[in-house]
Formats: structure tokens, sequence, C-alpha cells
């Protein structure tokens, strides 16, 4: 009796300090609101320094006094220096990829989630789990800190291709902000490797009686081959970044064959710039599904409990998500068509390329057919996930040329891809994660977000995201190359003046819009109306927890599951949802024929005796 | 209070109107054309104001919400909520229809200001294959973003009804794996097919080459002289007067020259320098300066001898394979001419970082990759002078710009491209010196040549 009352409440009254309560905490879901707001606030980081470059790109002959005030000698007579420009879109990219999209997207949810909705009292090991947040931070602060420093942050893109990364004479930014991005990226791949490591050993172990890995939440499933696509995929842009820092520090020639600059010929000799795009694209490519597939897992989750109807094709949805994972490793030479590969592998890069289409076509697909016939509630979650399934088509079907390696010749390097991969990557995953956000707050908050406020900014984001990326396809069509600081130089750029302003000022208006959520999200948190236990009436287990946030999660026993989670509308049944938790034989009258086979019902039925 | 805001049809006509100013505002690339007349910075200050007249209209709105709620509620009955499904519902029918429309829109307007046909031959198989692709995309582009928004629209939620319950259809799930399928064997076979006659090559047959050379923050051609063929290069001949490191006996004699006369120079600078250290006093500032001045010193001295040492390796695989090079007529330039008509290979070289040559006329990119030449096969087939009457504008250069980040001028980084008539060509190279001559005069003019050289190859 004694040990009963024990396991059930002695977490709860478990003393915890401030500082074990709030910083070095090892509560998976202390440890998701650690991720979020890190991330929120480097995507609010990341956003200012995107509208200073494109205060640089619409007005390029004005002079913005305050860029001064605020950068100093980067921006002198409120001019950006071209450096400094670089420095941004270099970070902008690194920040958003790696910090927002990545750590805060499957940091935030994975940690989150995974435990709540498998039935697991915490993380398989909620040690490691604390230093993924402490390695992640350490790598954030690194990297803000080469803002700090007298030759700035690197330069080279977010890809870092050498020589220019390798090289400090070759830019201001190769100095020892590059320095900082390495050591950065290290502990971020630290950090990535023990969130995965940990994500996938709890969803493979830890999850409560009748959880099969064919009922869980498709979250679940798409957190899952995240980690797995993130621990195979990071290690190799670990080696790379290692063999980048001994090319800086210790002279040797991985990336570097017979260079000539600052009027020397430099002594390395023998290695190969392309062997870094190998190495990077390796990770790259698959980060971008990495980014995405958390996004679409929210949504899938969140599209069927609003659209108050089963996620159509489950099982579809767990194979594209399979097929996506398998294929996302085989498709990196698609960046690297026009580095003078082989032709022959560019075709059959493309094709690979092109097939990854058909699991994407399914999903969405089958978004379309769970909309279908639904009774849709529209509350923000909801239109964020609607707005990604919009964002995943168009950015989607831009994809097709970029993959076609004929054309993407013409488009390699423009502003088409600047366009496809904002849209289809950094739009969509974004719009998933502000989805995660708004149907999971009262889960991490115990209280509502307002909802008159959720659909503002959903309404101005979705028409600013079109109105920013939507043009940029066509400034890429006509061969205007990206990371360009100006494009007053060239004539046949000179017509596209106009509209670079109009995307400027969309821009800018789209981030003012990020207001209106900033304010909803940090006010509902100490003033948001109570949240009830189960919000929008869902059927998957982290809504049978209680309100009020208790370490390990259930105060009595783990529910068990009976059933997969998306039993919604169910004929015969009288409300339109059944929990996960509801045995079925709680259900006759609305159970299907399978649901009578293979003795289930008995089973379910001499468990609940025995309990 | 009812009387004041009449019924709730009134509402519904304020919010239609608040709505269809909203997405108005929502397709305002609309207004990129109506807006052309008002120039520069106002016309910043017109997105501005729209976008601003925009925030106002919502601002409107959610007030106006707010006190009819007030109102119904202050009226005694029951508190009257918003339908927000309905409100929303609406509002992504509105903008299926403002999307949709405005993107058609945009294909047209912004589609129509694009680079006109393409000036080489394999410029119009990709510009096929684009529109294949295109037509398929738009297609699906609107056929799904109409089901997506009107679905949205058709099934708002309403406590009335239940949703249909629906798990799957393994039918339509095979067929909407197979349709996408099919679809892209048709992209992949297609794209296989431009690709292979865009890039199978064979190096046998009989090109016009000529060299385009990236640097730092610009562009070098080399057209090979009378007898059709490129002189050979070697980074380790790079020097100020021999930009692209082209190879002479000459070329190789004056930079082995400016080597050892280098390697003098930091030796004594060296010796100097540590003469200097033992009458500075040990632990001021000025000692550490010394000291990596010194530093400073042997890092070029390792820098230089170990160039020296590639050179001689260089100069032994000369002579094993009897190198010859057929340098001595090309001629160095910094724009890029063509024959129209001719089948050209454009061989890419870089000197420090990546670049990428990129002309979006003629469809074409290659990156310039350091230690690793590139090329790209390709036939011209409008010169620029018919290309001017294409787009009417007479003044209209082609261009070659780089596309892959390359340092802080990046965005400078640009070469005019000239095609011209075979004949004209022809004419153009003849009217050009040699760089070697430029760069040999004296040489030339003073000295026999031959000795020097064989005694140079000696030394190493």
């Amino acid at each position: 009796m004694a040990t009963a009352e024990h396991s059930a409440e002695g977490h709860e009254h478990h003393e915890e300090s401030f500082l074990s309560k709030y910083v070095f905490s090892m509560d998976h879901k202390m440890i998701a609101k650690q991720f979020l707001i890190t991330g929120i606030i480097m995507a609010v980081f990341a956003m200012v320094l995107s509208i200073f470059f494109r205060l640089q790109l619409g007005w390029p002959d004005q002079d913005f006094p305050f860029l001064e005030k605020i950068l100093g000698k980067w921006a002198e007579g409120g001019r950006l220096s071209s450096e400094f420009y670089m420095a941004m879109v270099t970070l902008h990219g690194t920040i958003m990829v790696f910090f927002v999209l990545t750590a805060g997207l499957s940091g935030t949810f994975s940690n989150l989630l995974i435990p709540f909705q498998i039935g697991a009292r915490d993380m398989a090991s909620p040690f490691m789990n604390m230093l993924s947040y402490w390695f992640f931070l350490t790598a954030v602060v690194i990297m803000i800190s080469s803002f700090f420093i007298q030759t700035g942050p690197a330069s080279g893109g977010w890809t870092i291709y050498p020589p220019l990364s390798a090289l400090p004479k070759a830019m201001p930014g190769s100095g020892l902000g590059m320095t900082l991005w390495l050591a950065s990226m290290t502990m971020f791949v630290a950090s990535s490797l023990l969130g995965a490591i940990n994500y996938i050993s709890t969803v493979l172990n830890m999850r409560t009686k009748g959880m099969s890995m064919n009922r869980l939440p498709l979250t679940i499933w798409a957190f899952f081959l995240t980690a797995i696509i993130g621990l195979l995929a990071f290690p190799p842009l670990l080696s790379a970044v290692i063999l980048l820092i001994f090319d800086r520090s210790a002279g040797t020639s991985f990336y570097l064959n017979e260079i000539y600059l600052g009027a020397e010929a430099l002594t390395n000799t023998g290695g190969s710039p392309i062997l870094w795009q190998h190495l990077f694209w390796f990770l790259g490519h698959p980060e971008v599904y990495i980014v995405i597939l958390p996004a679409l897992g929210l949504t899938s989750e969140v599209i069927a409990t609003q659209a108050r109807k089963p996620i159509f094709g489950y099982k579809a949805m767990i194979l594209s998500l399979l097929a996506i994972t398998v294929l996302s490793f085989i498709v990196w030479g698609h960046h690297m068509f026009i580095t003078g590969m082989n032709p022959f592998l560019g075709s059959i890069f493309m094709f690979t390329t092109l097939i990854i289409a058909v699991p994407s076509a399914v999903k969405v697909f089958n978004y379309l057919a769970t909309l279908w016939r639904g009774n849709l509630q529209f509350s923000p979650a909801m239109l964020f996930a609607i707005g990604l399934v919009s964002l995943f088509i168009s950015g989607g079907l831009t994809g097709l040329y970029l993959g076609n390696a004929a054309l993407d010749i013409n488009l390699h390097d423009t502003y088409f891809v600047v366009a496809h991969f904002h849209l289809v990557m950094g739009s969509a995953a974004i719009f998933g994660m502000l989805c995660g956000v708004y149907h999971w707050f009262p889960k991490m908050f115990g209280r509502m977000m307002n909802n008159k406020l959720g659909y503002i900014h959903f309404w101005l984001t979705f028409i600013g995201v079109y109105l920013v990326f939507f043009p940029m396809h066509f400034i890429g069509l006509d061969g205007v190359p990206r990371r360009y600081y100006s494009f007053t130089g060239f004539e046949y750029m000179d017509k596209w003046a106009d509209l670079n302003m109009f995307i400027s000022v969309a821009a800018i208006l789209a981030s003012f819009a990020q207001i209106v959520f900033l304010y909803n999200f940090f006010n509902s948190i100490f003033n948001g109306k109570k949240a009830p236990q189960n919000p929008w009436n869902s059927n998957t287990l982290e809504w049978t927890t209680p309100v009020e946030r208790i370490h390990g999660n259930w105060p009595g026993e783990i529910p068990h599951v009976y059933r997969w989670p998306y039993d919604y509308s169910k004929p015969g049944h009288d409300v339109d949802y059944i929990p996960q938790n509801v045995p079925l034989s709680q259900t006759v009258s609305s159970n299907l024929p399978h649901d009578f086979a293979s003795g289930k019902i008995e089973t379910d039925f001499s468990e609940i005796e025995s309990n | 209070m009812k009387r004041l805001f009449g019924n709730t049809n009134k509402l519904k006509w304020t919010l239609r109107t608040a709505v269809g100013a909203l997405m108005t505002f929502a397709s305002t690339s609309a207004f990129a054309g109506s807006a052309e007349a008002v120039a520069g910075e106002s016309q910043a200050m017109y997105y501005f104001l729209l976008g601003i007249t925009g925030l106002l209209v919502l601002l409107t709105v959610s007030k106006t919400m707010k006190v009819l709620e007030m109102a119904y509620e202050a009226s005694g009955k029951e508190r009257r909520k918003f339908n927000w499904n309905k409100i929303n519902g609406a509002m992504l029918l509105v903008y299926m229809v403002a999307f949709v429309g405005g993107t058609i829109w945009e294909m047209f307007y912004h589609g129509g200001m694009l680079f006109p046909e393409s000036a080489s031959e394999h410029g119009v198989l990709t510009d096929d294959l684009f529109m294949v692709t295109f037509g398929l995309t738009v297609v699906v582009f609107i056929i799904t973003h109409i089901l997506l928004f009107f679905f949205a629209y058709k099934y708002k939620g309403s406590p009335e009804r239940k949703a249909f319950f629906y798990p799957d259809n393994n039918k339509l799930e095979a067929w909407w794996t197979i349709i996408p399928a099919v679809v892209m064997a048709v992209l992949v076979i297609t794209g296989m097919k431009t690709w292979n006659q865009i890039t199978d090559i064979d190096q046998e047959d009989i090109y016009t080459d000529v060299e385009v050379f990236a640097y730092q923050f610009g562009w070098s051609t080399r057209y090979a002289g009378n007898d059709g063929e490129l002189g050979k290069t070697n980074y380790n001949l790079i020097s100020g007067t021999n930009p692209l490191g082209v190879f002479t006996q000459e070329d190789f004699n004056k930079k082995s020259t400016e080597l050892t006369e280098e390697i003098a120079m930091v030796e004594k600078r060296i010796v100097d320098l540590e003469a200097e250290l033992l009458n500075t006093p040990e632990g001021t500032e000025d000692y550490t300066k010394v000291q990596l001045n010194i530093e400073e010193q042997k890092d070029i001295w390792d820098n230089r001898t170990a160039h020296v040492v590639r050179m001689g390796k260089f100069s032994k695989e000369m002579m094993n394979n009897e190198f010859f090079s057929p340098a001595k007529d090309d001629i160095i330039e910094r724009e890029l001419v063509l024959p129209v008509g001719k089948t050209i290979r454009l061989n890419f070289r870089a000197r420090d970082v990546i670049h990428s040559a990129y002309m979006p006329d003629f469809r074409l990119q290659m990156n310039c990759v350091p230690g690793m030449p590139t090329q790209f096969i390709f036939t011209p087939r409008l010169t620029t002078e018919e290309m001017r009457e294409v787009k009417g504008d007479e003044t209209y250069d082609y261009s070659l710009v780089c596309a892959k980040i390359c340092g802080t001028a990046h965005f400078n980084m640009q070469m005019k491209v000239t095609v011209v008539s075979e004949a004209e060509y022809q004419e153009w190279l003849a009217s050009k010196t040699p760089y070697f001559v430029t760069q040999h005069k004296a040489m030339i003019e003073e000295a026999p040549v031959t000795e020097s050289e064989e005694a140079m190859v000696a030394n190493f």
C-alpha cells in the first residue's frame, strides 16, 4: 500500500529548487519549453537579420541612419557593408535551419510529445536529454558571439563551401568568425545526436502496454524517423567539419588544391573542394527532411483532430514517411549538378530526386482526403496546418524543376531556389511549428492562447509569406543569382527593382505580424484562460494527463492503449472521439468487424478484470 | 442597441466588405502594375500605406466585432458568439480566388518580363522541357489548391454535422500513388533525354576552345590563336604578369627567376631581422613585433621554397612527357566573344575559390573550381545583334555573371558576352595581339631565348 502510494504521488511532492525546476531540468516537458523559447528567440533574431538585408535589397541607394546606431562600423553612414550583408545571409540561414527548424522544432515537440503520446513517464535518458539542451545552448552562444568580434561572423553562405571558408585570406568572415561557426556546429551536432539517440530508444523501448508501432500517432512516427535521419546524417557533417578545421589550422589539404590567393601559390595540393560538397549535402539534404518531417507529423495530428475525422490512409502515411526517410539519403547530388560532376551521376540523382515526389504527393492527397467530408474546426492550429499543406504543395512543385538536372543548369543558385526552399522547407516547417505551438500550448503551459489573435496572426503571415516568396520565382527565372548584395550593376536585373522593393515591404509587414504571436504567446503563459484537460477533444494520451505539470506525467498508473489514435466520428458512438485508452469492450456499438477479430476484446476484458 | 447596429445582415455586409478589402491587399502584387507610375521612394510609401491600411481594416473589424458582441450582451440576450468556423471558411474561399487568380495573373505579368528565346541551341531544349514541367505543375498547383481551400470552406465545422468516418481506401491510394509515379516517369525520361543531349559529348569532335578564368572578383578569357589550340597552364606559373598561369618556356623561366630572387630577398630580410632581435631588449613590445615579423618571413620562405620544389617536379614531368604547350599565340582578353553557329567548348578554371559562370541568356551555368577544370559545350544561335532585335533593345548585351558565393564583391563580378558572325569573330581575333608578345616584349627584342631557357631547366 505504502509503495503504491509512493509510486503514484512520490513524483508530485518531490521538492524542486528553482535551478532544478527551470534551469537544469531533466523533465522532458521543461526541456521542451527550453528548446521552444530558445528557438523562438533565435527565430526573432534571424528574422531581424532578414529585415536588415531586405532593407538593403529593397532600397539599395537609400541610407538608413538607424542601422549605423545598431550595427556600428558594419553600416557606416546607414549603408550596410557588403561584408556584413554576406554575414547576415549566412547567419540567417544557419540559425533558421539548425537552431530554429531543427532544434526549435524537433527539440521542442519530440521532447514534449514522445513521452506523452507513447505513454512514458519521461525520456529513456533524462540526463542525456538535459545535456542535449545545454549543448544546443552552447552552440547558440558561440554562434551569436561571432557578432562581437573584429572580423565579423562567418560569411560564406550557410553551406560554407571551401576554399572560401577554408582560407582566412579569401574574405574577412573566413577568419575567427568561421572558427566560431565550426565550433558552434560541433556542439550542435553533439546536441542533435544526444537528442536523436534518446528519441529512438524512447520510442522503441518505453511505449505503454498496448501501444504497438501501428497504434503510434503519426507525430511519433515522424519524430522517430526524423531522429533516425539525424543519427545517420549528422556524423558525416561532423567529420566534414573536423576535416575543414584541419585544413584551416593544421595545414592539411582535404578540400584544397592548386590555389593562388593573396599573390602567392598555396602549398596545398591533392584535395578537392567538391569533397566538402558531397559530405555537406550528405547531411544537408536529409536535413531538409529533418526539418519538414516533424512539421508534417504535427500537421497530420492536428488535421485529423480538428477535422474530427481519422487521418486518411494511416498506413500509407507511415509508408510515405519511410520512403522519404530512405530516399533522403540518396538524393544529395541534386545540389551539385553543375559542379562538374560526372553527368551520368547527375542522371542517377535526378531519378532518385524526382521519385521522392511520389511519397510527397501521396501525403498531400491524403491530407485532402482527410479534409473531405470532415467537420473542420478552425482553431489557429488548424489554419496553420492548412497553410502548411498549401505551402508544401507550392514549394514542392518547384522542386520538380530544380530536381531536373537539365533545368537546374539555368536555375541553380538563382532566386528560384530561394523561393523554392523558403516555401517548402522554411515557411512550411515554420507553419508546422506554429501549428504545434497553438495546438499544444495548453499542454505546455496549462493555459489557452487567444484564438482571435491567432487568427490575425495566421492571416497576416499566410498572406505575407506568399507575397514575399512567390514573386521570387520570377526574379530567379530571369537569372538573378542569390546572395547578391545589390542588383544595381546589372542591366537585365534593373527591371526587378520595383518588385524587390515590394517584397521588402511585404517581408517587413509580415515580420511585424509576428509581434501579434509573440504578445499572444508570452501573455498567455501568464494570463491565458485556464485550459481544460482535453481542449480539442483529442484521442491521444497526452490529454489524459492532468493540466498541472507533474513529474512522471500521470499521477496514477500509465494508461493502457486499446486502439489507434484516430477514432474520430466513429459511427455508432455518440461522442465524436474515442481516446486511445478506452477499451474496445466499452464501445461495442461502434466497433468495426476487424475490432472483434483475433480476440482483442477478450484480452481487453481479462485485463480489466485482472486490474 | 439592435436599432443601432441593424440586423445581422448588416454585420455580414460589413464583414464581407472588410474581408474583400483585406483580400485585395492579399493580391497586392496586382498593385505592382498600377503603381508603376509612382516612382522610387514614394512607391515604397505607397506599399507601406497599403499594408498599414490592411492592418487598420483588420483592427476595425476586430473592434467592431467586440463592440457588437458587447452590444448583444447589453441587450440582455444570450451572449452571442461569432461563428469563427464560418468566418474562416469564407476567408479561405476568398483567399482561394485571390491566390489562384493572383498567381495566374503574375504568371502572365512577371512571366512576360523574363528572358526571351534562348540564345543557345541546347537552351531551346531546356526551354521546351521547362514548358512541359510548367504545364504539369500549374495544373496540379491549381487543382490541389482549389480542392484544399474548397474542402476547407465546404466542410467547415458545424455542431449539427458529424464527420464521415473514412479511414482508408486502398484503391484510391493506389491510384494516387501510380499517377504521380507515371507523371514522374515522364519527367525523368524527358529530363534525362535532354540532360544527355546536353552533356553527352564526343571529346574527339572539333570544337572552338575558349577558356573562361575566374578569380576574386572578375573574369578573364583566353582564345587559341591561329593553331586553334589552347596552351597548357599551371597554377605554379601564375604571377602578376601571367595572371592565368599560361605555360611557355619563357613564362616558366621568368617565374623561376622571380622565385629565386624572392627567396634571396626573404633570406636577407630574416638575417636582418634576427640581427635586430639581438639589439632589442627582451620582453618589450618591439621584441614580440620583431619575432612575429621573423615568423612571417619564415612562412614566406617555406612557401617559396615549396614552390620551387613544385616547379622542379613540373619541369621533370615536362621533359619526360615531351610536354608541348601551344601557348605563344594565345590571346587573353576580358570579354567573351563567340562565333554564332559554331560548337564552342568553354573551359572553366578558377584561381582562388569556387565561382560559377552563369550566362542566363544561353541557359548555361558551370562551376569554376580551383584545381579541377570543368567544361561546357554549346552552340550560340543568336548573335548579339539578333538578340537586340528580339528584345527591341538596341543597347542590350549578353552577360556572364558569378552565381556562386565567392567573397565580398560576389555581387559585382560580370563580363560582357558578345556573339558575332564567324567572319567578324576571325576579324576580331586577328585584331588582337597574343599575350606572349606583350608580356615578353623586352625578352623577344633583346635576348635570344633558347640559351637561358635550357640553363633554367637544368637548375631545377
